[in-house]
């Protein structure tokens, strides 16, 4: 009996149904907040707060990422619960759940430097104390990244570059066409934050489809 | 590519922890070859090879 990787490529329904559940949830906090909200704490209670649309996009990202992170977490912690969701013949051993809980971390974090710029920016912290801490966090998470890095074999690497390479195909394309329309004065500019947090987005679906079709989500 | 690891090993009797082991990578790694969701490296094919003791091309096909 031989096995055929072009049979087995093909999406879960396990993450159409995660990426659908979380359009759901998504669509209902929308319509909550621009609808409830207000009536709950007053329609001017958002006057004179700043919120780009890259910050909606950012902020749902961020939130994703550590939500993914704590049911990761969770999971861990249950060797049999974990041994199924990677289709291992046996439990996961503790080193295996070690080395899962350290990747929920990283996820985890990247949502919570995600989210940070946006939360420091409508509190008003100063400039200099937010942007101090913001490198912070971001040099802890890069230290992170790069024990992650180092403590997973050729799979999870390889899943790594294919999903850090669509997302630079995607993004480029992306940028070319709004830089074009930009450049012609058919849409408007763009801020770095803007660009981030679609690149941002767009890496977290293209690793999480990545992810699921190496079985690994 | 086609593989044929899972009946490799289990005429052998080995769990995926031991080939996981005999290869160095991560049981994950073992189920995604035996699955058909990963092709393996080249230095990867070749350790599997040695570890079932088999030429390369009665183990992977097209």
């Amino acid at each position: 009996m031989t096995v055929s990787s072009r049979e087995s490529s093909r999406l879960p329904r396990r993450l159409l149904t995660a990426f659908g559940s979380g359009a759901a949830i998504g669509a209902a906090g929308y319509l909550f907040g621009r609808l409830a909200l207000p009536g709950l704490i007053g329609p001017d209670a958002f006057d004179g707060v700043s919120v780009r649309w890259s910050d909606a996009v950012a902020a749902l990202t961020g939130v994703a990422l550590m939500i993914g992170a704590g049911a990761v977490m969770v999971i861990s912690l249950d060797p049999r619960r974990l041994g199924r969701m990677y289709g291992l013949d046996e439990p996961a051993s503790a080193e295996e759940g070690r080395q899962v809980r350290l990747q929920a971390v990283v996820m985890g974090f990247s949502g919570l430097i995600l989210v940070l710029p946006i939360v420091f920016a409508l509190a008003g912290l100063a400039g200099g104390l937010a942007m101090g801490l913001i490198v912070l966090l971001f040099a802890v998470h890069t230290v992170l990244n790069v024990r992650v890095w180092r403590g997973v074999d050729e799979l999870l690497r390889r899943t790594t570059m294919e999903a850090a390479t669509a997302t630079f195909f995607l993004g480029q394309g992306l940028l070319f066409l709004w830089a074009a329309a930009e450049r012609l004065g058919v849409l408007p500019p763009l801020t770095a934050w803007d660009i981030y947090a679609v690149l941002m987005t767009l890496y977290l679906m293209v690793s999480a489809i990545a992810s699921a079709r190496r079985g690994l989500a | 590519m086609n593989n044929r690891l899972k009946v490799l090993r289990a005429e052998r009797d080995w769990s995926q922890a031991h080939l996981a082991e005999l290869l160095g990578v991560s049981r994950q790694t073992v189920n995604a070859l035996e699955t058909g969701r990963y092709d393996p490296s080249l230095p990867l094919a070749f350790k599997i090879a040695r570890v079932f003791d088999q030429p390369i091309e009665s183990i992977f096909s097209e």
